[in-house]
């Protein structure tokens, strides 16, 4: 179904909404809260929630595209939870994210969920070429590790994994010049 | 700023970038492909005439940050893969450097299975798409069916891949600069191109080593590579600090608890208490 007519399923409080919001983007949000999670328990349970989110605000939004805006809600969901799963013990895919990202960062105040961060974030990914751009949101947005990253770009995981650590060096720098370690 | 602030703001970036790089999205990527890639480090055949045929008055060039190294006290013989062409200007070797210092190392992801494990040189010099656009793809493919492929393994590893193109086509550093550019700048950093018209292949070798394998006596040597066969040229305590390198960046990176069995097996292999 096209997007468009689930979204007017929506805007006519029309339970059918979530069915074929599933049937449509089930399988790829359930794929970025498993990535996050490694749990098909807790990426299920995840994935009902973000539909319970995009029901609650559909109306009065409607997103386009509907597909990345499920994905935000579902990668945020999840990490959520994986902070409160994970609050004592750390492992998986996330946290070797997590800790591959801490390089790009200066330690400092919790600055929460910043708006500017997101636009310099912006900035950044748009001075990037499309496939780095795509790679570094694919290991950092959506979690795939780099051998699956590797595989659906035909290159090899060595190619990517030093890719990946010359776009976080960038992005590092890129942050400092945009004045957020000051 | 913590580390899942970062993590939260990449979740809300444009809805567009997300799109786009959905894992459901087919890719379409020019690049050269892993048959490619590995095909260039060939050129060690062809070394032999290039490097005669190669101009030797080149200014020194600053090396790239300083991988680790290791020399051995005196003046070691060369030995060099018998593909490779002897240099005419004497080897000096440089200062011994510790493994565990001097490292300028920004590590890669590594884990069980990452090849970084088992590459001599960095991945840079592994992509000859930038000499594939030089040279045109026709040559290039030539060059690759009827010399690269009918080298054994160890003579393709032999050589940085794109330094055996430039060998092969005696492409010029200014040539190389200027595709560099034209492709963007990214192909290969300023200071791989530098070290790729060093005048010794050792200090190429040296200047271009993969940070996480083993220089040692003007040969390079991966940790797959170690582990796998015992070398009886390295002495112990130069591999003892090298295994402890590697568990360190292991260690930084956070895949120690994957890691840490092959460390110790190769620790085992050669008798190094932990």
């Amino acid at each position: 179904m096209e997007d468009f007519r689930i979204l007017d399923l929506y805007f006519d409080r029309n339970e059918s909404a979530i069915e074929e919001t599933d049937k449509k983007y089930g399988r790829y949000c359930r794929s970025i809260s498993y990535n996050i999670l490694s749990s098909h328990e807790d990426a299920g349970e995840v994935v009902n929630d973000t539909y319970l989110k995009a029901w609650n605000s559909i109306p009065p939004s409607r997103p386009d595209p509907l597909k990345s805006y499920l994905g935000t809600i579902t990668r945020r969901l999840s990490l959520n939870r994986y902070e409160h799963i994970n609050a004592q013990k750390r492992g998986g895919r996330t946290a070797v994210a997590l800790d591959e990202l801490s390089e790009c960062i200066s330690e400092g105040e919790d600055i929460g969920e910043s708006v500017a961060l997101s636009d310099s974030l912006n900035r950044f990914l748009g001075g990037l070429s499309r496939d780095k751009r795509r790679i570094f949101l694919r290991r950092y947005f959506y979690m795939c590790t780099v051998s699956e990253i590797a595989r659906d770009f035909n290159m090899k995981e060595s190619t990517v994994a030093m890719m990946l650590s010359r776009m976080r060096r960038k992005l590092k720098m890129f942050l400092e010049k945009e004045g957020f370690f000051v | 700023m913590k580390v899942k602030d970062l993590l939260f703001a990449i979740g809300n970036v444009s809805p567009e970038y997300i799109e786009d790089a959905s894992p459901d999205k087919e890719i379409t990527v020019r690049r050269v492909s892993v048959k490619w890639v590995s095909l260039a480090a060939c050129l060690c055949l062809v070394t032999i005439i290039g490097i005669l045929a190669y101009p030797k008055a080149k200014p020194p060039i600053e090396v790239p940050p300083e991988p680790p190294v290791i020399e051995t006290p005196t003046d070691p013989p060369i030995v060099e893969n018998p593909i490779v062409p002897e240099i005419e200007k004497p080897y000096t070797p440089p200062e011994n450097t510790p493994v565990s210092s001097g490292a300028d190392i920004t590590p890669p992801a590594i884990g069980g299975s990452d090849p970084t494990f088992s590459r001599k040189y960095i991945d840079e010099v592994y992509n000859i798409y930038i000499c594939d656009e030089i040279v045109g793809r026709e040559a290039s493919d030539k060059w690759v069916n009827e010399v690269f492929l009918k080298l054994s393994p160890e003579e393709q590893e032999a050589l940085p891949n794109v330094y055996m193109m430039i060998v092969a086509f005696d492409i010029s550093k200014e040539a190389l600069e200027r595709k560099n550019k034209e492709l963007g700048g990214d192909e290969l950093q300023q200071s791989t191109i530098d070290a790729l018209y060093l005048e010794d292949v050792k200090e190429i070798k040296r200047a271009l080593k993969n940070p996480l394998a083993l220089y040692y006596d003007g040969e390079i040597y991966t940790f797959d590579e170690l582990r796998a066969k015992r070398n009886e040229d390295i002495p112990s305590d130069v591999l003892s600090e090298y295994f402890d390198f590697i568990e360190s960046v292991s260690e930084e990176n956070g895949t120690l608890k994957y890691d840490l069995e092959l460390i110790d097996g190769a620790r085992a292999l050669y008798g190094i208490k932990i």
